[in-house]
């Protein structure tokens, strides 16, 4: 049973909103044509009753006042002229006067006599009956002094033969309104839910990261699609963009190591003077090293970064200062820290110890001898600010944009070794903990890191 | 002599001043007594395995604790191992 019921009903939205439009519409007309048929079939009933109610209130002081002889005479004319027909009972029950058909005044004196029998003098209101197609109303009258019963009928059968006529046109009317209605409802339909398919071809269309690139064209969409074709577009795009990034990053990746590899078989391979190769090979053994490392990092920081905790942002930057100054102290660094105490913070120790040391590491590295670096953590209105300043060799405006691009290393960056990821780990780490990272400089007079946490 | 209890190193019974950090490397090294000891382990005994990426600050307090250690003897017990790490030795 529940397998037959796809079968019986559509399953496309398209079938469903048909059937439910053509339904309603059907059973909105036969509700019409019920309602109007039974006005019209009382209203027409209460006429005939009244008419016949009239007849009947003429042809009763007929039959009381006149003698026998004029009587039917005058009787059959008064009612006949009506196009009615009149039955006139003596007290015995025997037929008077009748002008029905032989087979209408059989069973129509029968009731009657019996309405004869259960009348009243009293209530002169007429009885009002129905036998084969005609409307009979029926009076007590005296005949012959006694108590006998005058009846008056009309016959139906053309007006339900019109009513029946008009009902039938009806029905014609609703089944041929219904046909092209149905069959414009239906294109409409098609019409309207056009775009529903357009966007689901659209989607399907996707099939593999190559194809990423595909956007639904929303110009022609209502609001309702329009928000499903945006959400699935802003999804595409998304998509897209991590596709790229992975790409992206392979093939930078591979580039990074490639050259220093390429170095490092060059050298290999020339195999001159061997103290100085030694330690250029071994730079370049270096430089691989510290790209694997990072590349490690970044994949094991993409499934911890779920690990949080409380932990005082202010002793991490104090340490940070510590390191600072010890690793500066090579280079006679001066390091001024100003870090209010009591910041907290929840998040992954690790990456964001990670995040701020990338940033004051480039500022050891790319200070000048004796120049100065500014340590800043205080709490602003806004949210935590962590600054690291510089007095060092700077960024080259050229390059600024680019400077969180993961393996770009900038013109000034040539004698200091790096992966080229460390802003990019910083930058990555810092929003996933909701914060911002951006960076002002100005070539050779030093860099500006801003954090806000 | 390394004292972890009492957090002092005397070299020829001469108390020789360090700050924590250099004695938790100085502590660290004489517990592998004999034995290379690599940056990142020591990183990761004096200041945490979080802080892996400064390991070249080691270095640093290597330097500082030979000067000091220098001001009292002549031998070299800290040697380095290219590439490796170092090892506290005597001769």
């Amino acid at each position: 049973m529940k397998q037959s019921w796809p079968r019986l009903l559509p399953n496309t939205l398209r079938g469903k909103l048909s059937l439910w439009y053509v339904g309603t519409t059907t059973f909105l007309f036969l509700v019409l044509i019920g309602f109007f048929s039974f006005l019209t079939w009382s209203a027409l009933n209460t006429q005939i009753d009244h008419h016949i109610h009239v007849v009947i209130e003429e042809a009763r002081p007929v039959v009381e006042n006149y003698p026998t002889s004029r009587r039917d005479e005058l009787l059959k004319r008064l009612v006949g002229s009506k196009g009615m027909i009149v039955t006139l009972l003596s007290p015995d029950g025997a037929a008077v006067v009748q002008t029905a058909s032989t087979d209408i005044a059989l069973t129509s004196e029968h009731y009657i006599q019996q309405i004869m029998v259960n009348s009243n003098w009293e209530s002169r209101a007429p009885d009002h009956f129905s036998i084969q197609g005609i409307r009979f109303a029926a009076v007590p009258v005296s005949v012959n002094a006694g108590k006998g019963i005058l009846a008056v009928g009309y016959s139906t059968d053309v007006i339900e033969k019109t009513f029946r006529q008009i009902v039938v046109s009806g029905t014609l009317i609703l089944i041929f309104l219904l046909t092209p209605l149905s069959y414009l409802g239906y294109r409409l339909l098609v019409r309207q839910l056009q775009p529903v398919e357009t966007l689901a071809i659209s989607l399907k269309k996707v099939t593999d990261p190559n194809s990423l690139g595909v956007r639904i064209d929303t110009s022609t969409m209502t609001q309702e699609l329009k928000t499903i074709a945006q959400a699935a577009n802003q999804m595409l795009h998304r998509l897209e963009m991590t596709f790229q990034y992975e790409q992206d990053f392979f093939s930078d990746a591979a580039h990074t190591l490639k050259t220093p590899l390429a170095a490092l078989r060059s050298h290999v391979e020339s195999n001159q003077s061997p103290r100085k190769t030694k330690a250029e090979m071994l730079a370049s053994l270096d430089r691989v090293m510290v790209t694997v490392e990072d590349l490690l990092y970044m994949a094991k920081a993409q499934s911890n970064s779920t690990i949080v905790e409380d932990f005082s942002l202010s002793e991490l930057v104090e340490e940070l200062g510590e390191l600072v100054e010890l690793l500066g102290a090579e280079k006679r660094l001066s390091v001024q820290s100003t870090i209010e105490p009591d910041i907290n913070f929840r998040g992954n120790r690790g990456l964001i110890i990670r995040a701020l040391g990338n940033l004051v590491q480039n500022a050891i590295h790319y200070s000048n001898k004796g120049g100065s670096i500014t340590i800043q953590l205080t709490k602003e209105v806004s949210g935590t600010l962590f600054r690291v300043s510089d007095e060092g060799v700077g960024i080259d405006d050229h390059d600024l944009p680019h400077i969180y691009d993961r393996f770009y290393r900038g013109k000034n960056t040539i004698t200091h070794k790096g992966s080229g990821l460390g802003l990019a780990i910083s930058k990555s780490v810092i929003e996933a903990h909701g914060g911002k990272l951006t960076i002002e400089s100005s070539l050779g007079k030093g860099t500006k890191v801003t954090v806000w946490l | 002599m390394i004292h972890p209890t009492a957090h002092e190193a005397k070299v020829d019974n001469k108390a020789i001043e360090l700050t924590a950090k250099e004695f938790a490397v100085l502590e660290y090294l004489g517990r592998n007594y004999g034995q290379v000891v690599t940056r990142t382990m020591l990183m990761e005994q004096v200041w945490g395995s979080d802080f892996e990426t400064f390991s070249n600050v080691i270095d640093v307090y290597i330097k500082n604790l030979r000067n000091k250690l220098k001001a009292h003897t002549d031998i070299n017990l800290i040697r380095t191992i290219r590439g490796k790490g170092y090892v506290l030795k005597e001769s």
